[in-house]
Order: C-alpha cells, then sequence, then structure tokens
C-alpha cells in the first residue's frame, strides 16, 4: 500500500514539474538559442530568421542579396532592413491610392479609398519610422507595438476595400504584399524580444 | 470592464474559490509519511493551480472599507482643496445624517467605465497639457498616486493612437522641487513652429504661493514623451503686486502675434471679480505682464481653468490657436472656482491691445451658456493639428461620497474628447460633439423606425445589454386634442415626474424592469402666447438623476437647460452611456448634460433601455438606432509584453 503511494507520489511530482514548463506565452520553438555558421555568412542567416516568419519566400526574396546585410549583421539589422522595405512599400501604396482617389468616379470605392489614405497615413508619417528608430535604440517591446498598430491599420484598410471573397481589391495586390511584409516583421522583432 | 453578468448580487466567484483554498490548509495533519506525502503534494497541485488561475487578480476583490486616520466621519467641515487655494475637490452635499449605504464589491466594480478615461486606481482632477506629437496624443492629468482623494499632486500621463484607446505611462511632473513641492497643479502645452513642446504649469511652492513653471520634454526625438525637465530657475511667473497668491494659476497655451511674441493667459481675481491675465514671452523664460486684462467680469469669483481660442465662423474645422482675421472669432472659457460650473461666451479679440468682449454681455462669462450643464468642470481644449480640430477635455468628478471612493480605490473621469464648432445656425452656441474615433468601438446595433409613445407610457426597448450604449435618437411630436394650448412652464421641473403638456418625454437610461432605478434623459417643450397670435416654443433639455440610484449616499439633481430649436429641425440626441457615466447631447450638441449614476439594481444584466412620454398632450415618434459599445482596453503600456 505505502509502496504505491510513493509511486503515485512520485508520478504526481514528475507530472507537476513537466506540466509548469508549459509555456504562459507564445511558442516554445521562439526559446532555441539562434546561431549559424559565420562561414556561411548571410545566407544562414536570412534562412535562420526567415524560417521563423510567416512567409518564408516573401522573407527570403525581400532580404535575397540585399547590400545592406554582411556576415556581421544580426537579428537586429534584418529587422531594420525589413521595416525600411516596408516603410517604402506601404508609401508607394498610399501614393497609389492617392492616384486612385483622384481618378476615380464611383463614390463609395472613393470613400474606401479616402479611409484607407487615412488608415495609411500615420502607418507612413509616423508609425514606421518610429518602429525604425526604437529597433536601432534596442526599444523592440516599443517597435514590436509599433508594427502591430501598423498591422491593424492596413488590415482596417483592406477590410475597407474587399468586403467578399470574390471582391477584387482595387489596389491589387499591393496591401497584401504590405499585410504580408508587416506580419514578417511582427515576427521578426518579437525573436528580438526574446533573445 | 465588462460586468459580472449576475443580477443577483452575489459577492464575485474569486471569493469564493479563495475560501476553498483556505480550507484545504486547515485540514488537521496526520503524521503518516505516507498520507503526509499525498497531503503535501495535493496541497502542492493546489497551490500551482491557484498560482497560475490568479496571475491576473483584479486589485478590486481586495477592496476593502479604509478609514485614514480618524476619519470615521468623512464629512469635512471644510472640502478638501480649499485651504491649499484651490476650488472645492470634495462633494459636500453629505451631511452628517446622511445614512451610508451597504455598496457592495459588485455595485462597486460595476461604477467603472469600460471606455472613459480613467487611471488604474486613485484620484484625478483636471485634464493638463492635452496634445497631439508625432503621431501620439497625448493627455496628462491631475493625480494622486496615493489614495482616491485629492492630495500630493502630480502629472499623470497616457498616451493614445486615436483618442480612445489610451495606454497608461509613468507620470510626467512629480512635486520634486520647491516650486512645485506642494503641487504640480495645472497648465498647457505650446507646440512652436520648430516642433519644439513647451509646458507651462502651476506649482504650488513650499510657501504656499501659486506660481508658473517651464518644462519641456528630455527627449524631443521621444515619440511617447516619457521624460520631462523643468527649466532649472523655475518660476517662470510670480503673482504680480495685486494679485493673491493663491489667485494666479492654470496657463493657457500660447498663441502668436503680429507683434511676434507668444502670448497666454491665466485666471485670477480682484474683489470678487473674475479676470484673466495677460503675459507676453518670445522665450517662454522671460515674461511681461499686460497691464490690462483680457477680460474682467464682477461678481463672478476666481477663474480656474481659463481657456482662450479662436473658432471660424463658418462652423466646419478646428483653428491653431494663433489663428486670427475676418471670419474668426474667439472663445473665453473660465471654471468658477465659486460654482464648480464650467461657462464660456464667443466674442471678438482685440489683438491690438488683447483684450476681448462678448457678442452678448447678457452672455458674458460666468453668467451665460455652460459647456455642459452637468458635473462637468476644469475643461481644456487644445489644436489638433493631425485632423485639424478643436478638441475639448473635461473633468467628471465624483458624486459619490468620499467613503465609497476610498472604497472603491478610485475617483473621477475625463469626458470622451469632444470636437468644439462654433454653430453658425444659431451662431450663439458651441457644438460640442464626441470625437468620430468613438465609433471603433461600435459593436452590433438595433434600429427602431417611428416608435409610437403615448402620453403617459414607457416603451422597453429591447436591446440586449444596456450599459455601454452610444444612442442616436430623433422625436417628433404628435399634438393631441386642440390647438392653441399656452403652456409656459419652463425649465427642467422637479424632473422627469412632473407632467406638462407638452413633455418631459425621451428615453430611461440605467433602468430596470421594475423601474425602481432609473435616468430620465428627456426633453420638455413649452410655448408662450404673448398676447398676440405668435406664440413662441422653447425647449429644455435635461437628465433627471433623483431616481437613479435608491442609495441616499449619493447627490441625484436635476441638471438642463434650454437648448435652442430652429424650425426646420427635429428634436434630436445622443447619448453616451457607460456604466455610471452618461453624457447627452442635444441637437448636434448645443446643449450637452454629464452625469454620474450609482444604481444599486440596475446594473450589470438588469439594466435597461426605456422610451418614455409623460407629456398629457402629445404623442411622440421616437427613431433611434442603438449600438453596443465595446471596452476600449486602456491599460498600460505594454513596454515589457511579449506578446
Amino acid at each position: 500500500m505505502a509502496k504505491t503511494l510513493h509511486i503515485t507520489f512520485t508520478i504526481t511530482i514528475i507530472l507537476l514539474f513537466s506540466s509548469s514548463s508549459i509555456p504562459c506565452t507564445q511558442s516554445q520553438t521562439t526559446r532555441e538559442y539562434y546561431y549559424w555558421n559565420e562561414n556561411n555568412g548571410v545566407e544562414d542567416l536570412i534562412d535562420q530568421v526567415c524560417k521563423r516568419t510567416p512567409f518564408y519566400d516573401l522573407c527570403i526574396s525581400t532580404l535575397h542579396n540585399n547590400p545592406l546585410l554582411s556576415p556581421k549583421s544580426d537579428i537586429k539589422q534584418v529587422a531594420l532592413i525589413m521595416v525600411n522595405n516596408i516603410l517604402s512599400n506601404a508609401t508607394d501604396t498610399l501614393n497609389y491610392i492617392e492616384a486612385l482617389l483622384k481618378h476615380t468616379k464611383d463614390p463609395q470605392l472613393e470613400q474606401a479609398l479616402a479611409l484607407c489614405a487615412e488608415s495609411y497615413i500615420p502607418v507612413v508619417r509616423f508609425t514606421l519610422p518610429q518602429a525604425a528608430v526604437a529597433i536601432s535604440q534596442g526599444h523592440f517591446a516599443f517597435a514590436s507595438y509599433c508594427i502591430s498598430d501598423a498591422v491593424k491599420e492596413v488590415n482596417s484598410c483592406e477590410g475597407r476595400l474587399v468586403k467578399s471573397p470574390s471582391d477584387k481589391s482595387p489596389l491589387g495586390d499591393r496591401n497584401d504584399v504590405v499585410q504580408k511584409l508587416v506580419d514578417v516583421a511582427n515576427a521578426i522583432i518579437k525573436l528580438l524580444l526574446k533573445a | 470592464m465588462e460586468g459580472i453578468k449576475d443580477d443577483v448580487g452575489h459577492v464575485p466567484l474569486l471569493e469564493a474559490e479563495e475560501e476553498e483554498e483556505e480550507e484545504e490548509g486547515r485540514r488537521p495533519l496526520r503524521l503518516r509519511g505516507s498520507y503526509l506525502g499525498i497531503f503535501g503534494s495535493t496541497v502542492f497541485l493546489v497551490s500551482m493551480a491557484a498560482l497560475i488561475i490568479y496571475q491576473g487578480h483584479d486589485y478590486y476583490d481586495e477592496a476593502k472599507i479604509e478609514n485614514k486616520g480618524n476619519n470615521n466621519n468623512n464629512y469635512n467641515k471644510v472640502p478638501r482643496g480649499v485651504a491649499e487655494g484651490v476650488s472645492a475637490k470634495s462633494n459636500s452635499f453629505l451631511s452628517e445624517t446622511t445614512p451610508s449605504y451597504n455598496w457592495t464589491n459588485a455595485m462597486l466594480s460595476w461604477q467603472r467605465t469600460a471606455f472613459h478615461f480613467q487611471p488604474e486606481r486613485n484620484w484625478m482632477n483636471d485634464p493638463n497639457g492635452p496634445l497631439f506629437h508625432k503621431g501620439w496624443y497625448h493627455l496628462f492629468y491631475q493625480y494622486n498616486p496615493f489614495s482616491a482623494v485629492w492630495g500630493n499632486i502630480t502629472w499623470g500621463h497616457a498616451v493614445s493612437r486615436d483618442l480612445i484607446h489610451w495606454l497608461y505611462l509613468p507620470e510626467a511632473i512629480v512635486r520634486d522641487m520647491w516650486f512645485d513641492i506642494n503641487g504640480a497643479w495645472s497648465g498647457s502645452a505650446t507646440l512652436l513652429p520648430g516642433g519644439e513642446i513647451v509646458m507651462l504649469y502651476t506649482g504650488y511652492t513650499h510657501q504656499q504661493v501659486q506660481v508658473q513653471n517651464l518644462a519641456y520634454p528630455a527627449d524631443a526625438s521621444d515619440p511617447l514623451l516619457l521624460n520631462w525637465v523643468k527649466y532649472a530657475k523655475n518660476p517662470v511667473m510670480v503673482p504680480p503686486p495685486g494679485i493673491g497668491p493663491n489667485d494666479f494659476r492654470d496657463p493657457t497655451t500660447a498663441w502668436f502675434g503680429p507683434d511676434n511674441k507668444w502670448t497666454l493667459t491665466l485666471g485670477s481675481m480682484l474683489n470678487d471679480s473674475g479676470l484673466s491675465l495677460v503675459y507676453k514671452t518670445t522665450d517662454f523664460i522671460n515674461y511681461e505682464l499686460n497691464d490690462h486684462f483680457l477680460h474682467i467680469v464682477p461678481g463672478t469669483g476666481m477663474w480656474e481653468c481659463v481657456d482662450f481660442y479662436p473658432v471660424s465662423i463658418n462652423g466646419s474645422v478646428g483653428l491653431d490657436t494663433s489663428a486670427n482675421g475676418p471670419g474668426v472669432k474667439h472663445v473665453l472659457k473660465a471654471s468658477l472656482d465659486d460654482t464648480k460650473l464650467d461657462y464660456y461666451a464667443i466674442g471678438t479679440y482685440f489683438i491690438e491691445n488683447d483684450t476681448w468682449i462678448p457678442d452678448d454681455p447678457d452672455l458674458d462669462v460666468g453668467i451665460g451658456l455652460r459647456l455642459d450643464y452637468g458635473k462637468y468642470y476644469a475643461s481644456k481644449s487644445f489644436y489638433d493639428q493631425n485632423k485639424q480640430r478643436r478638441v475639448l477635455w473635461g473633468w467628471i468628478n465624483e458624486s459619490d461620497s468620499e467613503v465609497a471612493d476610498i472604497t472603491k480605490g478610485w475617483a473621477s473621469l475625463q469626458t470622451i474628447p469632444r470636437t468644439v464648432l462654433y454653430d453658425k445656425k444659431t451662431g450663439t452656441n458651441l457644438l460640442q460633439w464626441p470625437v468620430e474615433e468613438i465609433e471603433s468601438l461600435r459593436l452590433s446595433s438595433h434600429e427602431f423606425k417611428e416608435l409610437l409613445v403615448k402620453p403617459g407610457t414607457v416603451v422597453p426597448l429591447h436591446i440586449g445589454p444596456a450599459t455601454q450604449l452610444d444612442i442616436i435618437a430623433e422625436f417628433e411630436i404628435e399634438l393631441l386634442g386642440s390647438e392653441g394650448i399656452v403652456n409656459n412652464v419652463e425649465g427642467c421641473g422637479v424632473g422627469a415626474v412632473e407632467r406638462s403638456a407638452f413633455g418631459p418625454f425621451g428615453i430611461l437610461a440605467i433602468a430596470n424592469d421594475q423601474l425602481s432605478e432609473l435616468t430620465p434623459i428627456y426633453f420638455r417643450l413649452s410655448n408662450h402666447g404673448n398676447g398676440t397670435s405668435t406664440i413662441t416654443t422653447s425647449t429644455s433639455f435635461c437628465v433627471d438623476e433623483t431616481r437613479s440610484s435608491k442609495a441616499p449616499d449619493v447627490s441625484k439633481q436635476v441638471f438642463g437647460s434650454k437648448v435652442p430649436v430652429l424650425n426646420d429641425e427635429k428634436l434630436s440626441l445622443r447619448v453616451l452611456v457607460d456604466h455610471s457615466i452618461i453624457e447627452s447631447f442635444a441637437q448636434g450638441g448645443r446643449t450637452v448634460i454629464s452625469s454620474r449614476v450609482y444604481p444599486t439594481e440596475a446594473i450589470y444584466g438588469a439594466a435597461r433601455l426605456f422610451l418614455f412620454n409623460n407629456a398629457t398632450d402629445i404623442n411622440i415618434k421616437a427613431s433611434l438606432k442603438i449600438w453596443q459599445l465595446n471596452s476600449a482596453f486602456i491599460r498600460p503600456f505594454p513596454f515589457h509584453d511579449t506578446q
């Protein structure tokens, strides 16, 4: 009887300790230590980072052959490049929205585009530039907040333009690309937060 | 804050679980080894589970009655603040004989709002230095870091992208120098053309003199403006000769004039006449006092929180504080210390000698129109260059007892920020309206078209939960019986129970099914013949708190005022319901009433919304659109959040 109780007790303790390692935050994979072989250099770094983002191919194509990356680069520099890339994409998208606004004759579309512009303007003027500065200063939590903000605004724009799955966005896939890039940047900054 | 939807008034679930845990611990120990082992691991298991569940413990469940010192009798003879030379910051309506109600945790927790700005705990009063900078709206506010009553005043700080979703930041200005050791009081921001920010605020010195101090951001490139530096040689303004040391506070935003100087104003008084002093500066360090006042109105007493700004008579956009020229009028506003009411007047600014006169001397500052006819004080506006509008903040104090505030651990709210425009249709009023960003909180909606409400009836509106609402309503009147009734009872009467020919009618908010607690928001029309065949109608807009709660220890008044209604206009109102605060707007914001309600029964799932018509001689046809409003999830800035 005592033996059974001892075994039960031991099993309970073991179960307890294994359950206590259930993380309160997101994925466990982010606790891995990042390392890459400096001899493989830039490509290995890009691969390691992009693997941990939701859009691997997009991430790779953005960073591949980027002149700003060197074998000495770290995740921070990758994040910076990504954010600046989004900024130029978002600026282009905003310009395109404003051009469309000037030429459209459909009042409903005009309203949707105007609201979209209202979403993009603070992202281009403040949110993304501030995220970039924050990353370079090591304020990763603030950068993460900014990027999440940008995610919301871009999603809000898309929501205004595409109400049903059959709708085609007047922005083509510009908005979609920005959305994905922002998700990628978000993931990269979370790597910085967990490191 | 989403309410616990249990209208039986149960003590929240968490407390019950706490008791369970304690019972486990009290089981008698048996000293046999193996049983001890099982017992030990069980306790360990339970405490591990408890630890995980209670991560997000809400501090309300720790609310206890704290009687600080000798405060069994909390009815201070002199209201808080008066001794230090500011307006009364506690409610003196309660007499020594008012019984205190047995507030439960459920009732008190329900009072906390879902989308109005309030700090996590403790006392707040005047809004300070609001501004927009690099993508962020900033709100600073008078804050007591230590308790839920006025005192130890520092500047709290919060930021938002959209004036609705706020994130708390650390305190911006604390009382750590001789020139503000007794209080870092109210002040305003001036945004310079080069992008610099200058903050002027009132400090209460170690010798109990009110002075004006200069502060500026420590790091101009920090979008959150976390840290502030005080000018080393503060104060920059001290009470001038003839002005009392306790009659000198609340500097405004400065405006730039054709004399290439910055001008600002602050309130004071002489012999019971409220007035506004004028200072000029080029560097915000050295100031010259003008020899004449911006304006003075006899009998109005000390002017606190003076606000002075231009409005476009075209009425379509807000104007920068420095704007001037044809097509511009200026608004002068003061918070009257003696009556704790905010008054404004529209008039003309003579920039050549920095004086201002009202368009209508009968509606001068302190004797004419009020910004808000309810519980509202210390308002302050700022020019939002992001969206080119003038935005107005106002402080809403509690109307319950100090004991209740200490028990629940907090006191006061800010209004939802309002845009301010000149009402070009009447030419006499300002129009205030909740900022459009509040619409981002809208969830599901219900629409009602032309509901008929006969005299003496109440119509329930089935909209689901009724504690977080955005209500837009229009009313049409159908005369019954013969025309020519002259009914010249004006004003709000003693409340919604007082029937007359053409009113009251409107909505009942935060009401329960039995209508034992309810808050009517209503119109009352009256017409008066003047002997000839012409009959003029006047409309009053009112909020009646007298039956808002069964508790005796809360203030329950009838608030209201006349509201201009033009011939081609329907009667319209907008109401924001957010737990213990109701903001009501009539005729597009010509008349606004903020009120506080503290129901004991009409809370959580028991709160309802009704239409009512207590008039005797008219039918009402009401059309409404009602949205459920989400919480704004106001919380600390996620500096360490890894989510």
